[in-house]
Order: C-alpha cells, then structure tokens, then sequence
C-alpha cells in the first residue's frame, strides 16, 4: 500500500463518515456554479457595467465567502471526529507533513468528486436558474450556453478552498498533544469563565450598532442627542463601524453575554434549585460554550438571510408605491425658454396619447429660476400654478399673501427639521428686494422628485414683480390614469424626442422609472432568495451536524442521569429545553438584527416596510420551528432508545 | 547494551491543582529484556509508558533511547524516530477502520515510503510469524480481539522496532486470547531479540516477563527478576501484590469471587 492508495481507501470505504462532508461540498459547488452561470452568460456579461452586473457580482462573491465558511465547517467537524485515528497515525511515526499530505490528497479526491457531481447538477439546476433569469430581465429567453467560464471559476476557486483548508490542518488537529488525539473529540468539562468586561462590551457593541441604525429616525427628539447622531453621520466608513459592531457583538454575546446571564440564573438559588432548572443550566452553559462560534455563525447567516428576503421582499412590494410617489405625474416635460420647438414637441406628445387611445389631463406650469448673490439658486412658482398642480394630487389648495412664501420639497423623503432650504423661516429674492415669510412646508413633491431645488410658491402679483430671472422654465405634467401601459408609447416618443437637448428641454415619465426599477429589483428578489435560501439552508444544516456530532457523547450523559431516577418525561423536558435554546436564541437575535438593518433600509424608502418585516420573519420563525420539531423528536426517540 | 535510560523522571499534571503522576522514577533496560511495569489503578504506569513512548513529555528528567533523548528531537525527526525505533500495541487495539488486517499492518512501512513488493515481502513474514496469514485482507470488524491484537502486534514489529512498548496489551482479551498473545510476544522476544516494555495489572500475563517493576503512588517500590520456571515468577509477582495491597478488587476480580 502506498501513501496515496492509503489516503484513497481512507476515502473509499469510510463512506459514512465522508458522506455529510462531501454533500455539503456538492451543495456549495452546485449553489456556486449555478450562480456563476447566471452571471457569464453572454447575455448579462454583455450588459458589463451596469447594476445587473454589480448586484450579481457581489452575490457570487457573497457565495464563495459562504462556501468558504461552510466547507470550512465541514471538515472541521470531519476531522474532529477523526482524531483518534489521526492520534494512532502520528504515534506510528507520521511526520505533521505526511499528515497535511493526507488531508490534502483525501480532501483532492473528495473535492474533485464534489465539483463533478456538483457541475452536473449545477447545470440542471441553471437551467432553471436561467429561466428564471430571463423572465425577470424580460428579455428573449436566455439561451443555454456551454459555461466553460464558469466551470473554470468553480474549479479554480474550489481548489483554492481546499488549498486553504489543507494548509490550516494543523491547527485543526493539535498534532503535538497525541495523547488527547488517542482519547477522541471528548472535551474537558474545565469551569468556565466569563468575564463581566466582554459581557459589558457585548451589550454596549450591540447598542452601539443598533442605535447607529436608527439613529436617524430619532433626530430631533433632544439637542444633545441631535449632536451625537450628526456625528455618526459624519463618520468615515459608518456603515462598517455599524456592521463590525453588530458583528463583533454577536461573536461576544454567545461565550460571554449569554453565560453571564446563565450564570445569574444560577446564583437565584430559588430558580436553580426547582425541578430539572439545575439540569438543562448547567449543561447549557458547557453547551453554549463549546458551541459559541457555531451559534454565532448561525446567528449571522441567518441575520444575513432574514435581511436579504425582508429587503427584497420590502423593495418589491413598495416599488409601485415608490414610483408613483417618485413620479406624482406619468409624463413631465420641461422647456428652457430658448426651445422653439415646444410648441411642436408638446402637440406630437398629445397627438401620440391620443393616438394610443389615452386619456389624459395636463398641466402647465411657469417657474422661475433665481440665482441670489450668494450663489444660491432658489426656484418660484406661482400660486395658481401651484394649486392648478396640486389639484391633482390630493393636496389642499392655499392662499399666501403678497409677503408669504410656501417652500416645496424636492425630494420624496424630507425631513422639515433638518433640511437646510426646508428649515429656512425667510425667504428674500431680488436681492432682498422682496422679502417673504414662509408660512409652511408642502406635504409633496409637486413635479417629481429631483426636479427644481430650493423651491419657493408665492403670491401671483409677487410673482410678476420678480425681475432677477435666470431662466423661465415651462414644465407640462401629464396626468394619464392608464400610465402602466404607456411603455410603448414612451418608447415611440423616445424615438422622436430623445432625453432632451441640453439648454432647451427634457423629459421624464413614470413608467420607465418604474420598469427599471421593476427589473432591479425583482433581479433583487431573485438573489435576495437566493442567497436568503442558501444562508438558511447553510445555517440550519449547521445546527444539525453539531447536535449529531454531540449525540454520542450527550447519550452517555443522559443514560447516566437517568440512572440517577430521573424520569423519561423529565429528561424530554431537559432535552428539548436545552434543543430550543440553541435553535430560537440565534433566531431571536438575527431577528433583532434584521430589524435594525431594515431600519436602515427605510430610510431609503418612503413606505413603511415593518409589516413586510413582520411577514417574512413570521414565515421563518415557523420554517425553524418544524425544523426544530423534526430534530427534537428525532434526537428524543434515539435517546429513548438507550434509556429504559 | 542500554537500550533504555529513565534518570529522575517526574511528572506534574495539571496547572492550579497540580498532581503529582510520577516521582523520581529511575530505571535502565538492557537490549533484549522483557520488561513487565504493574502497580494499582492510577499508580501512574500509564504515564510512565507515555513519557517513554515519546508522546508525554516529562515535567523533569531525562529519557534516553539508544542513548538519544527524543524529547530533544524537532518534529518531524522525532516522528521519524517513532518510525523507525519504536513499536506500540495499546489496550484497544487501535487498528483504524478503513483499512483491512493487511493494510493496517503495513502502516508503519507506508508512513516510511518502502516500495511495495518490499512491503508485501515483510507483510508475508510477519504474517506467517504472527499465524493471521488467513485474516490479512479482512477488515477490522470482521475479526475476533485476539486476532486484532495479534495484528496490532504484527503492525508493531513489522519495521523490526528497537523497542517494542505495549499496554495493557491483553487487557480487553479472555484468557486464552491472553494468553495466545502473550506466547507471541514471548516469542517474538525470544527469537528477534527485540526489546519489550510493557504494562499490564495481570499477573499471569506479567509471569512472562524477564523481570517486573512495580510502582506505587508513582514511585518506584520494587522489581524481581524471573528465575528457572514461570510459576515461580508467577508466586512471586502474587506476592509483591498483595504486599502492594489496597487494591485487591482491582488487581484480581476474578479470584474474590
Ligand atoms: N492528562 C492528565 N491530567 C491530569 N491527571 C492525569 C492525566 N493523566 C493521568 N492523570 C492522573 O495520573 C494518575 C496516574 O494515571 P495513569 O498513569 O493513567 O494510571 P494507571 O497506572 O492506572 O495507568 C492518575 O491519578 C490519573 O488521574
Ligand atoms: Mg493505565
């Protein structure tokens, strides 16, 4: 026998042990390979550049960080269990070298095997993956193609895992200490510390990041706190300095955090003493600790996952509603005063709507645009334009007097208190040759959102003694009920019309936000479950291995207690207690995460997203709990089987 | 010829409640001797075969095999070492699973890269030596714990040891595997001339040593040499035990009965 058939029939007739391993290999591999197909396909790789390219680019990358961490996992937990027989190999004279050597030939055979099975499979399952891809970019059904750029990224990137992993062997297996190889994966049960420092720094990290998150929802509320959250907005990197908390949080939460309150559990004798309390205690307490990287893993994919189909979820349910409140027009067309051709421009599009058999209403505006001293550019609108406009929109009409002003939001999302031109209380034009009162803020956006900074309604008599006039634009709206089916003729208009000319005109309609921002984000949907999938699927699997590696060791230890006359019913009690804790506690927390992270996401968004929220991790929490349920009467009914 | 110097060896377990396994032991084996270490459970035989077998450092003193201190050897050339001048037969067995009798038999020579008609040569002799030509393709689990230990046994000598080290080598065997297996190794002793260490708390089995060490308390309480017969050894070795005391339960189950 040689080294390499040794290391092949380790391989070969250790099936059993080598099977979870290597389906959880074929898993990522398929998982990655069919996302890579998606994205080297000659269809999105020709659209380079664009957001498609990018959100799938960072998806893949997502995975292969994903695939890492899993496989790594993977065989940790492999040779963990193998320890004895690593021990008797090193004490027959195996040099740490031949060691590395074997787990790298066993971890090549069994790689290799894995990106076989897993490309074949992949290529099914990309298939799928594809058509769905081509529905959701609406374009002529993405052809199936020979992915040889993604067979070569899957190997290369695969290899490199099993590199990587080969080279950090030695400190999975502590070679130096044979005599605790020989002894198996058994753990010492030494006293367990904890320190009062880390568990306070947890806390205050988790704080920290959560408040980071919704800091600025809560501006306004008291100076001083006004002050600390402008200074998190200023900070370089914010969103880093939030996650790394948040992270770096969870990591302490579980050794230290959560120890510290088992152990006050403990000190309340009262609590402790009563029934199995004392039991399922004690022993969680060495369970958490031996499994804290494990729950902390799980706690972040599945706040990764939870997160990923919240957001999608969210962005896909609220996209109508964003576009609509985006664009409180279908069609806006906006003419300098130099265009000679509005006129023309203006009849072709109304000729067009009704050619299509649209109805419609329009709305002309005039406003003025003024650039003050100070270099500031404000626009004016005047009364009766403005309430013509807002006729439409369901706000209420207004009467301003000669010295007043109403300030109209630019953006969807305004915040009164803290926008700058928002929060001004005087505005003076002309030089300060007029001079108005603002009386109040508009509730809308009254053309779309983006269109004229700084803009300022006044009295119409006012509006005519204006003489500082940088430009005179004249915008029409168009208000077309049926405007989810003007696609294509804002596509023949376009034709005609272009984006605008520069100095004479633009044009802008709601459908084609809303089409673009229909594909992003549905492209979003499709990687956010993705991704919120495979994170679940990966963190669960996770949970399963660990209590599966434990059982034999955690049989022992019942069968003694239930010598000690404790009573099956009882022991299911203990079981299932200290079962529950290791699957709800990561979910409560990545729950709690995703909260915040949607916090986050709201302030990009103009509807609230909480109810969505509510949705997805109701779905999850009833996802975990089955999964709960099976592994419990699973594990239970295999103890029962030992204890009479 | 020394092949084996124990000067003053101790060992401390444990770092805030320290445990003192070993005391003091002093001890030197000649090339050829077969060596039997007894004492009571927990005396620290055990940890007096681990520290010689290279992979438990002791706390003080000096291990020398062949004149060399393998602790002193960096470790890939200690591995060689293990390689090359030590053999081990263990309680269980420790055969690994995914491999057949022959296979596991070889190990030592895989880990050393001889050429393969080489090995098969050697695997053939030691076989033959050893009467488990008939088992050699089977797995682990299809044969007896005498067998296994048998094969354990061949794995141990198969590269011609300097020293062979054994524990409780007929320990999880009935009596007549025991002694089938202790036959070898008398044998194998007998006829290779190769040097054996072994520990075991029966008495029978320690009747075919040379000579046997006790230990109590981790430290070195006496040692009789074999005379002219086996049974006189065996008498003798009773004797030292029940001097030994405490732990009659442990050292003889089946005579209280
Ligand atoms: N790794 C260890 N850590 C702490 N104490 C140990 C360790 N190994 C053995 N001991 C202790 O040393 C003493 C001797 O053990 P051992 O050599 O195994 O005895 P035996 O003579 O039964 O083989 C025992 O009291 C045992 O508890
Ligand atoms: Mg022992």
């Amino acid at each position: 026998m040689t080294f390499t058939q040794f290391a092949l029939n380790n391989v070969r007739r250790n099936t059993r042990v080598y099977l979870a391993y290597f389906l959880s290999s074929v898993f990522t591999i398929m998982v990655f390979f069919s996302f890579a197909v998606n994205l080297f396909h000659p269809v999105i790789s020709s659209r380079s550049g664009g957001a498609i390219e990018i959100i799938m680019g960072q998806t893949e990358a997502a995975i292969l960080v994903f695939s890492f961490l899993f496989v790594f996992i993977s065989v940790n937990a492999f040779l963990k269990v193998r320890s004895k027989e690593f021990g008797i190999l090193m004490i027959l004279g195996m040099t740490k070298k031949q060691l590395r050597k074997l787990i790298f030939l066993e971890n090549m055979m069994i790689g290799y095997l894995a990106i076989v099975v897993g490309i074949t499979i992949g290529f099914i399952f990309s298939k799928f993956l594809l058509m769905i891809l081509s529905n959701i970019l609406s374009c002529e059904s993405l052809s199936f193609y020979f992915p040889y750029e993604a067979i070569i990224l899957t190997t290369v990137f695969f290899t490199l895992i099993i590199l990587g992993i080969s080279a950090l062997t030695p400190r999975i297996i502590r070679t130096s200490n044979i005599i605790t190889l020989l002894k198996g994966a058994k753990r010492p049960n030494t006293e367990i510390k904890f320190s009062v420092i880390l568990s306070f720094l947890a806390v205050l990290l988790l704080g920290m990041g959560y408040f980071m998150a919704v800091s600025s929802h809560l501006y306004g509320i008291h100076p001083f706190l006004n002050e600390i959250i402008l200074f998190i907005e200023k900070l370089p990197y914010a969103e880093a300095v939030l996650t790394t908390s948040v992270v770096v949080g969870t990591y302490l939460f579980f050794p230290q955090l959560s120890i510290f309150v088992l152990h006050r559990m403990k000190k309340n004798k009262r609590f402790y003493m009563k029934r199995t309390n004392m039991l399922w205690i004690s022993d969680l307490i060495y369970r958490i600790r031996d499994n804290a990287r494990m729950l902390f893993l799980v706690t972040i994919l599945s706040a990764v996952a939870f997160t990923a189909v919240t957001g999608v979820y969210a962005l896909s349910s609220v996209v109508k509603d964003e576009s609509l409140k985006d664009n409180p027009f279908a069609l806006t067309y906006t003419s300098y005063s130099s265009n000679d051709k509005v006129k023309q421009h203006i009849e072709l599009i109304d000729k067009m709507l009704e050619s299509y058999g649209f109805k419609y209403k329009k709305y002309m505006s005039e406003v003025i645009k003024q650039v003050s001293g100070d270099k500031r550019t404000i626009h004016i609108i005047k009364m009766t334009d403005y309430n013509n406009r807002v006729s439409l929109l369901g706000l209420e009409q207004i009467t301003l007097d000669k010295d007043q002003a109403l300030l109209v939001p630019v953006y969807v999302r305004f915040d009164p208190k803290r926008d700058r031109t928002l929060s001004q209380k005087k505005v003076s034009l002309d030089n300060g040759n007029i001079n108005l009162e603002v009386v109040g803020i508009a509730p809308k956006v009254i053309f779309y959102s983006g269109l004229f900074q700084n803009l300022v309604v006044v009295n119409d008599e006012t509006y005519d003694r204006i003489t500082g006039i940088q430009e005179k634009f004249h915008s029409y709206s168009y208000d077309i009920p049926d405007w989810m089916k003007t696609l294509e003729v804002t596509e023949k208009l376009r034709e005609e019309l272009g984006v605008g000319e520069h100095g004479k005109y633009f044009w802008s309609t709601r459908i084609e936000g809303y089409t673009l921002e229909n594909q992003n984000k549905k492209l979003f949907l499709y990687v956010g479950f993705f991704l919120g999938a495979i994170f679940f699927l990966g963190a669960s699997s996770f949970l399963y291995f660990r209590l599966y590696t434990d059982l034999n060791q955690e049989k022992s230890k019942y069968i003694g207690i239930s010598k000690l006359g404790l009573s099956f019913k009882e022991l299911k009690k203990v079981a299932s207690i200290q079962i529950a804790v290791l699957f709800f506690t990561p979910y409560i927390l990545a729950s709690i995460h995703t909260y915040f992270a949607i916090k986050v996401l709201q302030t990009v968004l103009y509807s609230s997203v909480f109810k969505q929220f509510l949705i997805v991790m109701a779905v999850f929490l009833i996802l975990n709990s089955i999964y709960f349920a099976t592994v419990r009467s699973r594990y239970v009914n295999y103890l029962k089987r030992f204890i009479v | 010829m020394e092949i084996l110097k124990l000067k003053h060896i101790s060992k401390i377990y444990g770092d805030k409640v320290q445990y003192s396994a070993l005391k003091d032991i002093n001890l030197t084996i000649e090339k050829g001797e077969f060596v039997g270490i007894m004492g009571p459970s927990g005396s620290g035989k055990t940890t007096l075969l681990n520290v010689i077998s290279t992979i438990d450092p002791p706390t003080s003193g000096e291990v020398l095999i062949n004149g060399e201190n393998p602790y002193r050897l960096e470790s890939s050339k200690l591995a060689l070492f293990r390689r090359s001048k030590l053999g081990f037969v263990f309680q269980d067995f420790n055969l690994i699973d995914s491999l057949t009798i022959g296979e596991n038999i070889v190990l030592p020579l895989t880990l050393d890269g001889h050429r393969v008609s080489a090995m098969n040569k050697k695997l053939k002799d030691t076989a033959a030596r050893l009467n488990i030509e008939n088992i050699i393709n089977k797995r682990t689990f299809e044969v007896s714990g005498g067998q296994a230990q048998r094969a354990a046994i061949a794995r141990a000598i198969i590269h011609s040891p300097l020293l062979l080290l054994a524990d409780e080598p007929t320990g999880n065997l009935d009596s007549k595997a025991a002694k089938d297996v202790m036959e070898l190794f008398e044998s194998i002793n007998r006829e290779t001339g190769v040097t054996t260490v072994m520990v075991t708390h029966d008495p029978r089995s320690a009747s075919y040593c040379h000579r046997v060490i006790f230990i109590k308390d981790g430290q070195f309480f006496n040692e009789i040499h074999c005379g002219e017969s086996r049974q006189q050894f065996y008498q003798q070795i009773m004797d030292v035990l029940s001097f030994l005391g405490g732990e009659e339960n442990d050292l003889y189950p089946i005579r209280l009965k």
